[in-house]
């Protein structure tokens, strides 16, 4: 893959904390996954926009699933109506 | 095994199989509630290349399967997930090579959320993992 350097101007403090959480992995490594992550974070906000424009927006009935479906996976009660442990 | 506090950059994941993926393009309320979830939560969408292999044809149908993959990593399949993909096939006697590539990209993954068409399938694969949640596409 290419490379390019590039000069970027950011917050001394924010330098300073971005390099202790690089850590061994190296700031550019660091802000690459910054970068990618937040790209492809709008690209979802993008892809729900045109699933909404075209197949009816998201309801308060599926929002709430939604928050079940994501409260359960963190709280690692998957057995409810949407979801099974993967050994139920 | 992947844990929350291990490495601060990389958000819980949800991985998609072929079903799941083409529920987007087709309007499955399903599949858009946990990309909705995934997107507030800031969940990390993952889709292995034998989806993209069994999803993608080249004409306009494919347009709104890489509108999604543009929100997705597609992580190589490397050695070790070959390898681990041939070994849930083995242990439970069946033959899809991108089921199991998808459940073992899960299990690399785990804890995650893997969002499938297939859930009996899947189930099956992933029968020693508890910490992979399958949820119907």
């Amino acid at each position: 893959m290419a490379v390019k350097k590039i000069s970027v101007s950011m917050p001394a403090d924010v330098v300073d904390r971005a390099r202790e959480a690089a850590g061994e992995s190296g700031l550019s490594a660091f802000i690459t996954t910054c970068v990618e992550q937040q790209l492809r974070s709008r690209n979802l906000r993008k892809a729900i926009d045109w699933f909404e424009e075209t197949y009816g927006p998201i309801t308060a009935e599926e929002e709430a699933k939604a928050d079940r479906l994501f409260d359960s996976f963190e709280k690692g009660r998957y057995a409810d109506e949407d979801g099974c442990r993967a050994d139920a | 095994m992947r844990t929350r506090t291990a490495v601060a950059l990389m958000p819980d994941a949800i991985v998609l199989d072929s079903g799941a993926v083409i529920g987007y393009s087709r309007g499955s309320r399903e599949t858009l509630l946990a990309i909705h979830g995934a997107n507030r939560r800031k969940y990390q969408l993952y889709v292995p290349p034998g989806v993209i292999t069994q999803t993608l044809r080249g004409g306009g149908r494919d347009t709104p399967i890489f509108r999604l993959l543009a929100s997705c990593v597609v992580p190589p399949v490397d050695f070790e997930l070959a390898r681990m993909a041939g070994r849930l096939l083995g242990d439970t006697d069946t033959t899809d090579v991108v089921d199991a590539q998808v459940a073992a990209q899960a299990i690399q993954l785990r804890p995650c959320i893997l969002l499938t068409s297939d859930v009996a399938d899947l189930r099956r694969l992933l029968g020693g993992y508890p910490s992979v949640m399958i949820h119907r596409a």
